[in-house]
């Protein structure tokens, strides 16, 4: 995120923004109407003037409010600055107020234009926008010191030095008059104002320095009194907003000499008091001042004060003179280093508990003892001895060495374990039989069943003792007898009651009748008549023997002689009076009654326009 | 160890087969590259067998089982029973479920002594899953979702859950189980994890995508550096858990 507050644009003040939006809407929109025209062309003339002039208003009041920061969105560091500067609740409550007016505008805007809906003449639509335009510049009226509070702010805003909150920082604080500026004056070109009294320093200043070829933030802060943090003035609290929020190195500046006015034991106390904002940040005790009054000159009781806090705090010292330049640099370089290894430290250890983290588990309370997990034995030996249980070729292997993927295919009986009897692996078992699913009549007692059927049907097969030939004969001949004797029985009440028909028997039956009887049937052939028999046609009968005589021939001249024959059989059967072909269907048709014939396939002539598929413009009804 | 696979260029290999202590079941396909790598990690010592499903490869997500028993899903053909039946070792238990939802690894998550189910499932599975299986069943969901099969992964060791769960459910699913449990990611942050990832009491297999870190996290929660250690009948003290999990 960009902190240029620079590029907020002005804010009009009321007066301003209700001349604009005016003028605005008169040149945009059309001026000239009159009574004579529709009156819903002069409704929407005066419709869109008021709501155009509604649209302006939003457009700049929601200008307003996107341009500046919302305290929410931005780094800490400036959302506390601007609270500091220009009060957190007065600056919400401009921009709440412009909110509303931009709602209040709208819903007024929306009430016109029902209203102008019903607009019944030119006099009065004009009367309507009026009112409506009128009631939209008095809200804007009313905006006048929200605007103007605004203004200031972003004139003010414009002005702050441009702080990147996250880049490499060195704050440097202390005292008033210990020599910060000056300090800041000889690493940087930021040329502050050095003046020889307390809180020349008002705000916030930025310098840039380069060191190990990258340039290093170097924000000077206005001086701190030591009291509690409600009675701190504006310009001391900014300096702690950056001291609070910004991680960058501080650099706190000690006056040995007390030339600045405060006693060091009055310096030590407010480090003291103001350190919980140091802590977690690397830290430089910075002894200023060494040409007025060296260390060594110092009360020893002070020198072991200061060591003390810079044993506690891992801070680094230095000795330092504005005045002659002397450690200026050595100063300069000792806090970049610090800052440099501090943010390396910091960022490898994010990586390096991200790596190892692990989520959140939860583990129940009790484990319970009675689930063991299942983990064969082999696998524990395998863990332990490094062996692996499994031996030969892997299937891939396997699979390249017998022609590859979509050859080779492992049968899914090479996994079967554990039959009854290892020969059944590869038995072949139709899944459908006699159109039965078998698996419908697995049976698991099946071979006990079996077993108990065979033992039944040895049992039977010991008590049964088969006939032989002659018995079946002599059964056969006796059952006949009885056959035919009750068939006589049955014939003769028959024909005495007359109801007798004799069955029509054919020629072969009654020989058979008379030879049963033991007559001889030779004369019965010439009594009855030869049975009828179709008489071969006499062309056939040629053919035929043509034929016959041409089998006796050989090779092509055989085939030759047979394409001839039966060219000769299609000339005879054509002859008028030989094979009649079928009548084809338009023949059928045509034989029958003149009267009754119809003409299936031809369309009719005499109505010629109807059936073919010219046709004139616009005659599409018929055709 | 966590192994990382794909089947035929697909992450997804918890969808394409169905591990357990005593077994694990890959399906029928053109290539042995997958069935390959199960049985390399494998054989010797669990039987390592090829199946469909009725006529599909998604034997992971219509399938759910454990050491003691198998559930396969009504759509089964009797020939695919019949070999899965002949292929297991006689103590499984192979059942077919006539159940509506029929993609019942989906629905279910077992390790060898508990399940959670889909709350939707008929009272009859319900039976059938605790006689077959042997397990306690609980009807629950797993952060908002009733696909409990296909959101969490578990082990007798550990559970790997949804990466949405709240911590308060996690803690309650975990006395429920009895196990560790811990939420995760797997395929490079995919919360389908049962997809991803199948895991037994001392391997595990993943999708080529996992990243490290979702590895760690899978080592870690499922125990699998420590099958060297292991001494049967080990259950593990809370506090030496709770030292090894939270390093």
């Amino acid at each position: 995120m960009n902190y240029n507050f620079k590029s907020i644009p002005s804010v009009p003040s009321a007066k301003d923004l209700i001349d604009t939006v005016l003028s605005k809407t008169q040149r945009k929109t059309p001026t000239e109407i009159h009574p004579q025209v529709q009156i819903a062309r002069i409704r929407k003339f005066y419709m869109r003037k008021v709501k155009f002039t509604q649209s302006t208003i939003e457009e700049k009041l929601g200008e307003i409010l996107e341009k500046f920061p919302k305290l929410d969105d931005i780094h800490p560091f400036y959302a506390d600055l601007i609270n500091v500067l220009y009060d957190k609740d007065h600056y919400k409550l401009a921009l709440g107020h412009i909110n509303k007016a931009k709602s209040l505008v709208e819903s007024v805007a929306k009430d016109y234009v029902r209203m102008l809906k019903y607009a019944d003449s030119l006099y009065r639509g004009k009367t309507l926008k009026k009112a409506a335009l009128g009631r939209m510049c008095t809200i804007l009226k009313k905006l006048s010191n929200s605007l103007n509070y605004l203004d200031e702010v972003r004139k003010h805003l414009a002005r702050l030095p441009s702080i990147d909150p996250h880049t490499r920082s060195i704050i440097i604080t202390g005292y008033p008059n210990v020599g910060k500026s000056s300090f800041m004056n000889n690493v940087t070109r930021a040329n502050a104002e050095v003046q020889p009294y307390a809180f020349t320093t008002k705000s916030l200043f930025v310098g840039h320095t380069d060191y190990d070829f990258i340039p290093w933030q170097v924000i000077d802060t206005p001086g701190l009194l030591d009291r509690p943090i409600e009675e701190r003035n504006i310009v001391e609290m900014q300096a702690i907003t950056a001291l609070a929020h910004i991680n960058a190195c501080i650099l706190f500046f000690i006056d040995i000499s007390e030339k600045c006015g405060y006693t060091v034991p009055q310096q030590i106390q407010l480090f003291e008091s103001v350190q919980p904002l140091f802590t977690n940040k690397p830290l430089g005790i910075i002894i200023t001042k060494t040409d007025l009054k060296r260390w060594e000159d110092l009360n020893p009781e002070y020198q072991q004060k200061i060591q003390e806090i810079v044993q506690k705090h891992n801070a680094f010292m230095s000795f330092i003179s504005n005045e002659n330049k002397e450690g200026v640099m050595e100063c300069r370089n000792q806090a970049c280093e610090h800052l440099k290894s501090f943010r390396e430290n910091v960022k490898t250890k994010k990586v390096t508990t991200y790596g190892r983290s692990m989520p959140y588990v939860s583990v129940p309370r009790a484990l319970n003892p009675s689930r063991p997990p299942h983990i064969p034995d082999s696998v524990i030996v395998e863990a332990q001895t490094g062996i692996k249980a499994r031996e030969g070729p892997t299937p891939k292997e396997m699979q390249e060495l017998q022609g590859g993927a979509g050859v080779f295919a492992i049968p899914p009986q090479a996994h079967f374990v554990e039959l009854q009897d290892d020969d059944w692996k590869w038995d072949v078992m139709p899944e459908v039989m006699d159109g039965k699913n078998i698996l419908d009549f697995v049976d698991p007692d099946i071979l006990a069943k079996l077993e108990e059927l065979e033992k039944e049907e040895e049992i039977q097969e010991d008590a049964h003792v088969p006939l032989d030939y002659d018995e079946y004969r002599d059964i056969y001949k006796v059952k006949r007898k009885i056959h035919l004797r009750r068939k006589r029985i049955q014939q003769e009440s028959m024909m005495a009651k007359g109801t007798f028909k004799p069955k029509r028997k054919n020629l072969s039956e009654v020989e058979e009748g008379f030879k049963e009887l033991g007559i001889d049937p030779s004369g019965l052939k010439d009594v009855v008549g030869v049975k009828r028999r179709r008489k071969p046609s006499p062309e056939i009968a040629t053919n035929v023997e043509d034929f016959m005589d041409v089998e006796e021939g050989d090779g092509g001249e055989v085939i030759k002689k047979k394409l001839k024959l039966k060219n000769k059989a299609l000339v005879k059967a054509r002859k008028p009076g030989a094979i009649q072909p079928n009548p084809s269907r338009k023949e059928l048709k045509i034989i029958g009654d003149e009267a009754t014939k119809a003409f299936y396939d031809q369309k009719p002539q005499h109505i010629k326009h109807l059936s073919v598929g010219k046709r004139g413009i616009g005659k599409t009804d018929r055709r | 160890m966590a192994t990382r696979t794909q089947f035929e260029n697909s992450n997804e290999i918890g969808v394409f087969c169905k591990l357990t202590n005593a077994y694990c079941i890959v399906p029928i396909g053109g290539n042995e590259n997958f069935y390959s790598v199960f049985e390399s990690e494998l054989g010797g010592h669990i039987p390592v067998i090829h199946s469909s499903i009725a006529g599909t490869r998604i034997v992971g997500r219509v399938t759910c089982g454990n050491s003691n028993g198998l559930l396969v899903p009504s759509i089964t053909t009797d020939l695919e029973l019949q070999t899965i039946r002949n292929s297991l070792p006689d103590k499984v238990k192979v059942e077919r479920i006539d159940e509506r939802l029929s993609a019942l690894g989906n629905c279910i998550a077992c390790n060898d002594y508990v399940a959670i189910i889909h709350p939707d499932l008929d009272k009859e599975t319900e039976d059938i899953v605790a006689d077959t299986l042997g397990v306690e069943v609980f009807r629950t969901m797993v952060a908002g979702n009733v696909l409990v099969g296909s959101y969490c992964v578990l082990t007798n060791l550990g559970g790997l859950i949804h990466p949405m769960i709240a911590v308060e459910e996690l803690d309650e699913l975990s006395s429920l189980l009895q196990v560790p449990l811990c939420a995760g990611t797997v395929n490079r942050g995919s919360d389908v994890l049962a997809a991803g990832l199948c895991a037994n009491d001392w391997s595990a297999f993943c999708g080529l995508d996992t990243t490290s870190t979702e590895i760690s996290v899978i080592e870690n929660i499922f125990r699998l550096n420590e099958v060297k250690q292991h001494v049967p009948a080990q259950t593990g003290v809370r506090t030496d858990l709770m030292d090894n999990l939270h390093r």
